[in-house]
């Protein structure tokens, strides 16, 4: 194990020049082009973390952190740092407003709000919340892009129409004529914002599919984020964004102890002691598959192997421990973070701050 | 990185660039629209696409490595990357119609942010209704009513690209992100369309359609970006010109109904000059 000390130092702002890639997910094929529930946007970190690879050198690669999505709005980002982060899901948000703030009460054994009730009413999903306001929040934002199917029709090289296949069509023309471009378009004035370990050169960069352009600048971190960032986590949390725990192989919901590889069937129940952290309870929704390529730097044209393909806790997640962890996330040991050639806290897996008790007396 | 440049599209006669198949509202076929300011824009695909057959008109052979190879079959690793990136087109400045000035050109801070952002320009605020140029009254009288103008901005003048026929002719305007969609459709060209039977006066099937255009005269802009090292060394911008051959500027047909006259522009080329 050769421990790498991550940091986190810099703001790395992303703003589209035009369109950017999303993808619609898994369930999107020839024959069904409206299922949209695996849908994803924005980029994970993992893919910024292939633009910084590809203008750093080795020694500087090995140092590389990147954590995110979060997203903002360039100016205040600019101005004040101030930028998106997912909800804390015990939060239950209705109508762009913090309607309840639910608290884990240990003898019933179940999450309440404020009046000791189990609110039973439908809330809005997969919203965020100004970082600056990480303590109290009292303002709730949607996000700020919407998905633009296109398509790209092929046209004939001599005139001005689709390509038709038909009998006659050589074999090697034979690629179809659409193609559906799931790409999405972010509000002006509105930016996608990562924390990273090194700063890149200001400029216009490749980010994501389709060849979408975007310029990138880097600024360095406020003292606010920074005490942030460094605040010793108690007994609650919440992850920013999602987080992959576990062995090599398996996921799990919560940090393992990763010693050798052992065989573990998902049917064999290991032993508490095998997990990191003893949680009292997790306030969770459905994982997020969790996969990225690496980029080839000896020969660029030819990428890596597919990693595998894991879960991710979604961002958001709430976890409440038996005891204290005192310790901030930068300073997480890493062998709590599964490792695939490097260790996953280098994507910032799992990023959490600390929320506040919220439970009343009595 | 990539060495930054831009293009400025100026219509010299109604241009549609459909919105996808299927999306058409009932007969009435749209153009392509921005989500946020529902402005009309040429996607980049749409301008790569043009781009690319031009230059292979000119048959400098030069096609495949600009624009990247195309995979061939059978053949592993046969693909290159394209060294030249395009992002869509849109507007700055759209004439509209108004009794007694006769044109306004319409714009909002987004749009000219975006163009300011592309340009390099430097930082400035974009007031609504802010105006340079001549006016004939302080009241502008649109279709949905009377807009009244603030304030004269000298360094709108900076914002209206050099390369645009009559330049300094027209009012410049700046009206609300919220309110360009709707002046930006009274501005649109529409035409209805139809065939008829060959022996008889009615409409053949599927043969009557209305159709929406940006007029003549829209300024648009896009991004374009060039890699900075290609496979055989560094990529320069002056051999991307030279390749093109676009000298000053280069008339260029977009989108569609070009045999009925639409989409003829005026493009040019500018590398960002960078601070």
């Amino acid at each position: 194990m050769n421990n790498v000390t991550y940091n986190l130092k810099y703001l790395t702002i992303i703003e589209p020049l035009g369109f950017l890639y999303g993808s619609a997910g898994r369930f999107l094929s020839p024959e069904n082009l409206v299922g949209r529930s695996g849908a994803k946007f924005p980029p994970s970190s993992t893919t910024l973390s292939g633009v910084f690879a590809a203008n750093l050198n080795d020694d500087e690669r090995k140092k590389l952190c990147v954590a995110g999505p979060f997203w903002g709005k360039t100016e205040r980002v600019h101005e004040e740092q101030n930028f998106y982060v997912p909800t804390p899901l015990n939060y239950l948000v209705k109508n762009g407003q913090i309607q309840h703030k639910l608290h884990w009460d240990d003898q019933k054994k179940g999450w309440y709000d404020e009046e000791g009730n189990e609110p039973a009413d439908k809330f809005d999903k997969s919203t965020w919340i100004p970082i600056n306001q990480w303590d109290n929040p009292t303002t709730v934002e949607s996000p700020p892009w919407r998905f633009t199917p296109h398509l790209h029709p092929r046209l004939a090289q001599d005139q001005r129409r689709v390509y038709i296949e038909d009998e006659d069509t050589p074999a090697e023309d034979k690629k179809g004529s659409l193609f559906l471009e799931n790409a999405v378009e972010m509000s002006p004035d509105t930016c996608l914002v990562y924390l990273s370990s090194q700063a890149l050169e200001s400029g216009w960069y490749r980010f994501g599919g389709e060849g979408h352009m975007v310029e990138i600048t880097c600024i360095e971190l406020n003292h606010y984020l920074q005490n942030l960032l460094k605040q010793p986590i108690e007994n609650q949390l919440a992850l920013i964004t999602p987080a992959v725990w576990g062995s090599n192989r398996l996921s799990y919901r919560y940090p393992v102890h990763n010693q050798k590889e052992k065989s573990i069937t998902p049917t064999q129940q290991t032993s508490d002691t095998e997990y990191v952290w003893n949680t009292k309870t997790i306030f969770t929704s459905r994982a997020h598959p969790f996969r990225y390529r690496f980029g080839n730097h000896e020969d660029p044209t030819r990428p890596k192997l597919l990693s595998r393909g894991r879960y991710a806790v979604p961002a958001g997640t709430v976890y409440v421990l038996e005891d204290s962890l005192s310790q901030s996330w930068l300073e997480w040991d890493e062998s709590w973070f599964p490792r695939e050639g490097v260790s996953f806290k280098r994507w910032g897996c799992g990023l959490a701050l600390p929320i506040k008790s919220l439970q009343t007396s009595g | 990185m990539y060495q930054k440049a831009y293009g400025i599209i100026e219509t010299l006669a109604p241009l549609h660039v459909g919105a996808s198949a299927g999306e058409e509202s009932g007969n009435l076929n749209l153009i392509f629209r921005d989500q946020f300011t529902q402005t009309g824009i040429i996607p980049g695909s749409s301008i790569r696409g043009r781009f690319r057959a031009d230059m292979r008109q000119e048959k400098t052979g030069q096609v495949d490595n600009w624009y990247g190879q195309e995979a061939i079959p059978n053949e592993k690793d046969s693909t290159t990357e394209a060294l030249v990136k395009f992002e869509y087109a849109s507007i700055v400045w759209i004439p509209v119609y108004c009794p007694n000035q006769p044109v306004v050109r319409v714009s909002c801070p987004a749009l000219l942010r975006r163009y300011q952002k592309i340009t390099n320009k430097p930082m400035k605020e974009f007031k609504p209704y802010s105006y340079y140029g001549k006016k004939t009254s302080s009241t502008l009288f649109f279709n949905l009513g009377f807009l009244p103008l603030k304030k004269e901005d000298k360094e709108l003048k900076d914002y209206i690209p050099e390369e645009i026929s009559n330049r300094n002719e027209y009012l410049v305007l700046i009206v609300n992100d919220s309110e360009i969609s709707m002046i930006h459709d009274m501005a649109l060209y529409r035409q209805s369309r139809v065939a008829l039977e060959a022996n008889q006066k009615k409409a053949k099937t599927g043969a009557f359609f209305d159709v929406e255009a940006l007029p003549e005269g829209t300024i648009m802009t896009f991004p374009l970006a060039l890699k900075k090292d290609g496979q055989d060394g560094l990529v320069q911008w002056n051999k991307f010109v030279q390749d093109f051959k676009i000298s000053a500027n280069k008339d260029m047909y977009f989108g569609g109904l070009e045999s009925i006259g639409f989409g003829r522009t005026k493009v040019t080329l500018h590398a960002v000059e960078e601070k």
